[in-house]
This record gives structure tokens, sequence and C-alpha cells, in this order.
């Protein structure tokens, strides 16, 4: 059955556009303007609720490949999977809107930032995630691989963001939103929770997406 | 100890292997598993001896739960597979004395010496079994058998390699277990030795259980034609 | 678990090849490091801890492939497999067993790595030798956690680095800045955060893999 035949489904996707819709436009058109960088300082409320975002969709990654190893039902293996492309699409665009960010806001394309590494080493640790489902043997077997993996690889990131924050001193955490919003009153708090809220929509319905899709191919395979 | 399968299912690479495969093995019986490569015999060895996972389904062993988590549930059976399972840079003697402290025996090396000697292998004790021969390495594996005092034991193709002084051993040995009361699950395609000495046969088709035979309740020769016609 | 540890110690003895053959490549690596990177022994100082770390990462990778994949010749992990052993146990001992090989193979390619690099040894062997304990059963920890996974892999000898160099970062920092401030002589106060991350990691590693191996070993 297609996925957008149920009615929910399609509320979600149509809510998910339009928030979406109005979210670009706001942050291109109302969103108070950087102080210091007027063309492209308005990048950092995609980034911010991206990384947020990014952060979030792992953090699911983890907390279903507990229940998968709990309950033992492939369901929660392909919330798992579902979440951690997702998650790492998102982590992509961290990846890629923190250097178009950065370039202005500190001269180089790439710092090593603490929330910025971190994100790195999760990202490179998610793509290991993957070339493990692809490359590691029995689906069967491999989806309790994956959900150890997918336990360990968040369990991790507290350790990586301490140590890469207390490795280099100079370099600290960027900087507050107050810092280049300063006449701008609460609106940038506002926005980047309205962006953060619309992309929650928007990465749940692609998890729900995956999943369906998964499901799917999985039944006619066993036919 | 009687071990009960109900309900099993596996699948490899999303083919399956086993579809809902359901029997009893009594305490003490000789069954017998036949059918041909690929039907599923080793797999559900293996899966009754915590080697592969269940996929679902349920497995017990005189009522109690086989559990990953759970050693105790592997207390009781041991598994002689197709291949040796041992160590091949280790010598038959340590090879023997690592298993029985697995299963918390710590055999002496003159009680691993009986059991070699009485499979004719104490000469080659001290060898590495990576230089033994198939035929020796089969006998090693019925040592194995013979040492750990399991109450249930499961055989993957133990007449594999086994020349005629080989099986005439295996067979005195089947002997030896059947009077201590040894429940056993053998899973072989040699169709005349299983209708010699099992209790009971299950035959296995395409994942599922296509025939249950009692023989006791039945004759050999009916039991064989069976088999014959329906394969 | 005594029982465990001795089969692989035999094992070794009787094949010598992941220790020998650690501490060749580390020798090799060392070789290739001092031509690569052609600089004043000043700078070569201050890019050795970073570079012996990198070293020790590089030939854990060796060791933990060879860990385990003998276990596969024979079937011969089946025979612990369906024992009634706790399974958590086997990776306990292949942990102190991985520590144990990898020390033996850094303590001999330690020393032409400073010799070749002319590093000076004024600084206290004692913390010196602590640092290497706690940085080597750390990458081990999450080294075995990670080679359970990747066994049956078909680029297992790919996968392996591929996710313990993201996982291993802060044992690589950690370690990094404490032979540092190691080096330099620098009070303990100084650098006791970095010891503290690398035994929450080692505790962290070891107890989920202790906890997980259950469900990684069977097929």
């Amino acid at each position: 059955m297609s996925f957008l035949a149920l009615r929910v489904n399609k509320i979600h996707f149509l809510l998910a556009a339009f928030l979406s819709g109005i979210n670009i436009f706001l942050i291109l058109t109302i969103a108070p303007q950087n102080q210091l960088q007027p063309d492209f300082g308005n990048i950092f409320y995609i980034h911010v609720p991206v990384a947020w975002t990014a952060f979030i969709g792992y953090m699911l990654v983890m907390i279903f490949s507990i229940l998968f190893l709990w309950k033992q039902e492939q369901t929660w293996d392909h919330f798992a999977l579902a979440s951690a492309e997702a998650g790492t699409m998102f982590m992509f665009l961290v990846l890629i809107t923190g250097p178009i960010w950065a370039k202005p806001a500190w001269g180089h394309f790439w710092v090593w930032e603490p929330r910025l590494t971190t994100s790195l080493v999760l990202f490179l640790i998610f793509l290991g995630y993957f070339m493990l489902r692809e490359f590691g043997g029995n689906p069967e077997q491999v989806s309790r691989y994956a959900a150890v993996l997918g336990i360990i690889g968040f369990l991790d990131v507290p350790l990586i963001f301490l140590s890469v924050k207390l490795w280099l001193p100079e370099l600290q955490s960027h900087p507050q939103v107050g810092q280049y919003f300063e006449d701008a009153g609460i609106m940038p708090v506002l926005m980047i929770t309205y962006s953060l809220l619309s992309l929650l929509v928007v990465i749940s319905f692609m998890i729900r997406f995956r999943v369906h899709n998964l499901k799917r191919r999985e039944t006619h395979k066993i036919i | 100890m009687q071990v009960e399968v109900s309900g099993l299912c596996k699948s490899f690479y999303r083919q399956t292997v086993l579809n809902k495969v359901s029997f009893t093995v009594p305490s003490g019986a000789v069954v017998c598993l036949l059918g041909p490569n690929g039907s599923g015999k080793t797999t559900i060895l293996k899966i009754l001896s915590s080697i592969t996972s269940i996929g679902s389904g349920k497995v017990s062993i005189n009522g109690k739960e086989i559990f990953p988590g759970d050693p105790s549930s592997r207390k009781f059976s041991l598994y002689i597979g197709h291949n040796a399972s041992l160590y091949p840079s280790l010598s038959a003697l340590e090879n023997l004395f690592f298993i029985s402290g697995l299963y918390g025996l710590n055999a002496s090396v003159d009680k691993i010496d009986e059991h070699l000697r009485f499979l004719s292998l104490d000469n080659h004790r001290d060898k590495q079994i990576k230089f033994y021969s198939q035929g020796m390495l089969q006998r090693l594996k019925l040592a194995v058998a013979d040492l750990i005092p399991s109450p249930v034991l499961y055989l993957d193709e133990p007449l594999n390699a086994l020349d005629q002084e080989g099986t005439n051993l295996f067979n005195d040995l089947i002997i030896k277990w059947k009077k201590v009361n040894r429940t056993m699950l053998i899973a072989t395609h040699n169709i005349d030795w299983v209708l010699g000495v099992a209790d009971r046969i299950i035959t296995l088709k395409n994942g599922q259980i296509d025939l249950d035979l009692d023989l006791k309740v039945m004759s050999k020769e009916d039991a064989g034609n069976l088999i014959t016609g329906s394969s | 678990m005594g029982n465990l540890i001795w089969k692989e110690l035999i094992n070794e003895w009787r094949s010598r090849e992941m220790v020998v053959s650690m501490f060749i490549f580390g020798l090799a690596v060392t070789l290739v490091f001092a031509f690569a990177f052609n600089v004043s022994p000043v700078l070569f100082r201050q890019f050795a801890p970073g570079l012996l770390w990198v070293v020790i990462l590089f030939t854990s990778v060796l060791g933990l492939n060879r860990l385990f994949s003998y276990e596969g010749d024979m079937d011969a992990h089946w025979s612990w497999i369906s024992a009634p052993i706790d399974r958590g146990i086997v990776f306990f001992s292949k942990l102190l067993i991985g520590f144990i090989f990898l020390s033996m193979a850094e303590l001999l390619f330690i020393v032409p790595f400073f010799l070749f690099l002319n590093l000076d040894v004024s600084f206290s062997i004692l913390f010196f030798l602590g640092i290497l304990i706690l940085g080597n059963s750390a990458i081990i920890s999450i080294g075995c956690l990670i080679s359970g996974l990747a066994l049956r892999a078909n680029m297992r000898e790919v996968l392996i680095p591929v996710l313990l160099f993201p996982l291993a970062s802060p044992v690589v920092i950690a370690a990094t800045k404490s032979t540092v401030f190691i080096f330099q002589n620098k009070p303990f106060e100084e650098w006791r955060i970095w010891i503290l991350i690398l035994f929450t990691f080692l505790l962290t590693s070891a107890l989920l893999g202790y906890l997980l191996y259950d469900q990684i070993v069977e097929e």
C-alpha cells in the first residue's frame, strides 16, 4: 500500500512541507539580519536547528537500537536504520552549512571547534555504520551488529565532545546567538526554535517514510 | 533429558531456512535427522546448541528454555559439528583439556588419554591437530563427545570420513551412551545406518518436517520405504 | 577464565604471528614517519607524542584483526559459544590478551622509536609506562568490541579501522595530550582530566563489551 494513501501520513507530509516552506520564506525575508554578516549570516538559522535535528536523529538511533536488542522485533531495527539515514543526511547539512558560516565568521572554512568536530566524528562513525550494514554479512545478524554500533556510537559522543573541547582550549564553542543579534530581541531565538520544530516534523516524516519502504521491501522479498 | 522444539523459524540472507519446525526428542532416545543437503539439519543443531540464534520459536531442554544470556541453559548439551570446532595450533591433548575446562570438568591427563586410546589416537596425542587427517579429526570429535558426559548430544554427520574401524568404534560408543540414557540427536544422510540405530527418524524437506517416524511402532522396512518413497 | 587465557597464550606461542607482526609493523610505520616528516629534531620532539599514538593505533588494528580471525579456523569458536560459560568472560579474555600482546610489541618498537627520532628520555618513565598501559587498554577495549562486530563482515580488514578510528578519537586525544604533559614533566594536576577521560572510556567500553557480547557472538 502506498505510504501517502494513509491519511495520517498525508497530513504529516503536508505539515512538513508547509512548515518548511514558511520557514525558508521567513529566514530569507523577515529574520533579523546578522550585524556582522549581512549576506551569509542567516545560514545560522539553518545551521543550528539542523545540528540539533541531526543530534536528535542519532539519539533516536541509540534508543531504537536498545529497543531492538531488547524486544528482538524487526520493526525497531527499521526505525533505527531510518533514523540513522535521516540523522546522517542532516549531519551532512551541518558539515556543509558549518563551513559556509565559518568563513565569514572566523575567516577559515574549517575550524576545529568542539561542536563542529564532534559532528564530524559522529558523521564518520555513522558512515562506518552504513558500511557495516552493507558489508556485515547476514542481514539478520547485521541488524544486531548495527544496533550495538548505534549504541556505542552515541554513548561515545559526550567523551568525544569533552576531549575535543579540552584539546584546543583557545577555540571555544560557537559564539552565542545574542552576540550577533543584539538589537533584535527575542526574534532570533524564536526563529531558531521555529526552524527546529519544522525540521523535527520533517525528520519524523522521513523516518516514517523510510520505515514504510523497508517494511514493504522485506515483505516482498519473503513472498 | 528431553529436548522440545516448537515453531522454530530461521532465515539467512532473507531466505527461509526453517519454517515452523516442531518436534520432541524424548529422554534417552536416539533421534536421527535425515534430509538432503540444504534442508536445514545443521541449522537446527546449531540453533539447539546456541551457536546460531533462534529466528523465532522456542527451544527447551527439560522444560527450561534456551537463552543466549543464560550460560546454564547450555550446561546439558554438547555439539559435535561438521568442522572440528577445535584449535588447529593446539594438540589433541590441549584441545580436550580446554574443552573439558569449558564444561567445568578439568579432566586429568590420564582421563583424556583413556578416551584417546579408545579411539586409537593416543599415539598422536601431542601432535597439533592441523596435521591430522580427516579421519583422525573425526575420531577426535568422537573423543570429545565421549569425554564430556553431557545428557544431551548433538551430532552432525558423525560418519563422515570414518573408515570401517572408526565406524565400529562409533557404534560401540553409541551403545555405551545409550546405556547411560544419553539423549542423542544425529543429523546424517546415511539411511541404512540410521535404520540400524535410531529410535525415531525425522526427515526434513525444504526447511519443514516431512516425516516423523517412531521405530517402536513401525517396522524398519516400512520406515525405509516411506523415507525413500518421499525423497 | 584462566582456561581461556591459557588457550590464547598457547595459540600465540605456537604461531607467534601477532606479537611479531605487530612489532615489525610498528617499526615499519616509525620508519615511514621518520622519512615523511623530514624535520629538525626539535620539531620532532613536539610531534613525537602524537606520532607515537598513531603508530600504536595502527599497530593495534593489525593485532585486533588477528586476535579474532584465527578463531574461525576449523570453526574453533563454536567450542566456547556452545559451552555453558558467560560469553562476556570471553570478551574480557580477548581484551586481556590483546592488551598483553600489544604491550609486548610496543615495548619492542618503542626503543627504536626513540632512537630513530632522536628523542631524549628526560621524563618520568613511571608516568610514561602508566599512560601506555591506560592508552593501550582503552584502545584494545573498544577495539575488541568493534572486532566482535566486524567478525563475519566481508571487508573486515577495512571495517575495523573505519569503525575504530572515529570511535577511539577521545583516546587518541587524551593519550597524546597526557604524553605531551609527561614529556614536559608537568605536574600531575595539570593533566589529571585526561586520565579521567581515558578511564571513563575504558570502563564504558569494557562494560558495554561484556554486556553486549552475547548478542554479537551468535550467528
